[in-house]
């Protein structure tokens, strides 16, 4: 399998900075993390608000600038590239957002939204094509994500979530990307219309070979679409591997809780089962941490928690987990026996 | 059986004026809500599921809404034909409500204490002493730690999670009959989540109230109701059992509602199911099933005329081809 990404300790802090004479503080909203993404497989990033897994989709993309670390895209540094090399660099790799209200212009038309990628690329002078034949890709685009040709003149307020995030799909493929980054693409979508995008997310995986960094805090969502999944929980991955063992034979207590409390639509099976309740909120990613990072709200917590972090470690081929109590966490049953 | 009745609507209808035409957000509702029950209300974004309950208890702006017709009968009296005062003598008394953005239901400027009192002083011959005692007793059952630091805060110094707890605590102030929750928890985080539906859970049977749980979410509502209602375009289209509902769904659209949602539980086989197609636009709503565009067992009479609410053993549907049980 080709690596596309590898991310090697990657960290982004942002100063808050409250009056001139408080000392400022440090948000560490992605905290050291290290991974890589294959060619062709759906890597899900999944946590919990305020986690830092869309700061870590936009950091790896030099959305934002990273802290510190390393990030190498087809063994190349994207750190070492100025930003106009970096910018060429960026299409292979396109983004997908939220919220399809807040993410395209509503001043410009769905052909120029689409277009604009292109015209960008144009005037780089590293596209040579003809204003017809922009047009004409714009129009094969459209068709690609299920929308009619015939919508390049109209506004994005006269479609619906849907059909706009269509839209977002249509542009992020605009420049042949290798991969997506998608942050939460159906989150905002009612469920009825969340299944026909993700249906077309994977028709377009497989016919483009595209790769997904998929974003989400849907664990049923994930579970179905994913190759791989992370977990991530202040700024950390705590566990990551393949799809299923991650759900069937969780390794860190954090993603057997997260995977315990997602409703299931079935009164039957909803009744009988049992939850592991966390304690208390996720803690403020401000200011350091002493010892495991999820230490406050752990129902496995022993004394070595309190003192040392536990590093993200390769415990069985592929399944990396950072848990100083993950032998334990892996027999503990649900029913709160082992 | 008629004093075990706590509430019943009938034939609520809610319009609204807008530029290009009325909107019907609400088509005719009609349920019963028996005492110590808890029902649940599922829709998608536009089924009028929320709209529904604003009307009920006049929470709708007035204008650009309307409504223009049906009656809300809790525990005898219509609500839509009482005076401002004796409404309000009701409403956020026996009957109080939890919205769904725990970030933006607190007023910003006043301190927890006065949002949570205010209402039990307005409605109960309570010193504010007492008043204080019951939030501090209810800030403790809904697990907020330091109730007394968390009162004399402002809602900014909380977390959206403990926000949602101090809606719940504030709608519990006053023993109320009936708790109707809107998206109770839809903003929050999955493992908030699971502490505030079993947090509701607990507390209802404990204070033996009715709750209306509306959600778009069927697993939030399949483990907490007896009953649910599943509304489409401002109709509803479905009634039933919480078990029945899943167990032996009739509607096209709630079958389709529930093969759509990607389940944690079982292993997909194939495509995901989507139900084909985009909800109805409400404007000018022509006299058919609202379903019928994205319906595949469809005929000529669903264009023609809505079909009529049958009740079918201890459920009821509207739809000229159901599925069989």
């Amino acid at each position: 399998m080709r690596t596309l990404f590898d991310v090697k300790n990657l960290q982004k802090h942002f100063v808050l900075r409250g009056s001139v004479f408080e000392k400022p503080q440090v948000l560490r909203a992605v905290d050291g993390v290290s991974f890589s993404l294959y060619e062709g497989e759906t890597l899900s990033v999944v946590g919990e608000s305020g986690c830092g897994k869309s700061t870590l989709a936009r950091t790896m993309i030099r959305l934002h600038e990273p802290t510190n670390g390393e990030i190498w895209f087809e063994g190349e540094n994207l750190l070492s590239l100025n930003y106009r090399e970096l910018r060429l660099r960026r299409r292979n790799f396109q983004m997908i957002f939220q919220d399809p209200y807040a993410s395209l212009n509503p001043r410009m038309t769905v052909g120029a939204i689409v277009a604009e990628p292109l015209e960008i690329f144009k005037n780089y002078g590293l596209l040579s094509l003809s204003r017809g034949e922009i047009q004409d890709r714009v129009r094969e685009l459209l068709k690609r994500v299920g929308l009619s040709p015939a919508f390049v003149n109209r506004y994005p307020h006269e479609f619906s979530g849907g059909q706009r995030q269509r839209i977002g799909i249509a542009r992020a493929l605009a420049l042949n990307p290798k991969v997506i980054l998608c942050d939460e693409p159906v989150s905002a979508l009612d469920v009825s219309i969340q299944s026909q995008i993700l249906n077309l997310l994977e028709e377009l995986q497989s016919e483009l070979k595209l790769t997904y960094l998929f974003i989400s805090h849907d664990l049923a969502v994930v579970k179905h679409i994913s190759d791989r999944v992370a977990v991530m929980y202040l700024g950390k991955i705590v566990e990551m591997g393949e799809a299923n063992s991650i759900y069937t034979d969780s390794f860190h207590p954090y993603t057997k809780a997260l995977l315990s409390d997602v409703p299931i639509p079935d009164p039957v099976l909803e009744r009988k089962r049992k939850r592991i309740l966390l304690r208390g909120d996720v803690p403020s990613p401000v200011g350091e941490v002493k010892g495991c990072p999820f230490k406050d709200r752990c129902y496995l917590k022993t004394s070595i928690c309190e003192e040392v972090a536990p590093p993200l470690e390769e415990k069985e081929v592929g399944h990396f987990v950072a848990c100083h109590n993950w032998e334990t966490c892996r027999k503990y049953n649900h029913e709160g026996h082992f | 059986m008629a004093n075990n009745i706590l509430l019943q609507v009938n034939d609520i209808r809610t319009v609204f004026k807008t530029d290009d035409g009325l909107i019907y957000a609400v088509n005719g509702v009609s349920y019963t809500l028996g005492r110590n029950e808890a029902i649940g209300v599922v829709g998608e974004s536009g089924s009028g599921k929320s709209v529904c309950h604003l009307s009920m208890l006049r929470l709708i702006p007035q204008p650009p809404g309307k409504i223009v017709g049906g009656e809300v009968l809790f525990e005898g009296k219509n609500l839509l034909a009482l005076s401002s005062e004796e409404l309000r003598a009701i409403r956020g008394n026996d009957i109080t409500f939890i919205f769904q953005d725990p970030m933006t239901s607190l007023n910003p400027f006043l301190k927890i204490e006065t949002q949570m009192i205010e209402g039990i002083m307005l409605h109960k011959k309570v010193s504010r002493d007492e008043a204080r005692a019951r939030a501090i007793e209810l800030f403790h059952r809904v697990g907020i730690s330091e109730p007394e630091k968390r009162l004399a805060g402002y809602p900014h110094q909380m977390s959206g999670g403990m926000r949602q707890r101090v809606m719940i605590a504030m709608a519990l102030m006053t023993k109320p009959k009936l708790l109707i929750a809107d998206e109770p928890t839809t903003a929050l985080d999955v493992t908030i989540q699971a502490q505030i539906l079993e947090l509701i859970n607990t507390l209802r049977k404990e204070e033996g109230m009715s709750l209306i749980l509306i959600s778009h979410n069927l697993g939030v509502v399949a483990g907490m109701t007896e009953r649910i209602i599943v509304m489409y375009a401002g109709y509803i289209v479905e009634e039933n059992t919480t078990d029945e509902i899943f167990a032996h769904p009739r509607h096209p659209y709630t079958v389709g509602l529930i093969r759509s949602i990607p389940k944690i539980h079982e292993k997909r086989e194939g495509k995901f199911y989507s139900i084909p197609g985009t909800p109805p636009n409400l404007l000018n709503l022509p006299d058919a099933c609202p379903f019928y565009p994205r319906c595949d067992r469809r005929s000529d009479i669903c264009t023609k005329k809505m079909p009529p609410l049958a009740t079918n053993g201890q459920g009821r549907f509207a739809c000229y081809h159901p599925y069989e049980e």
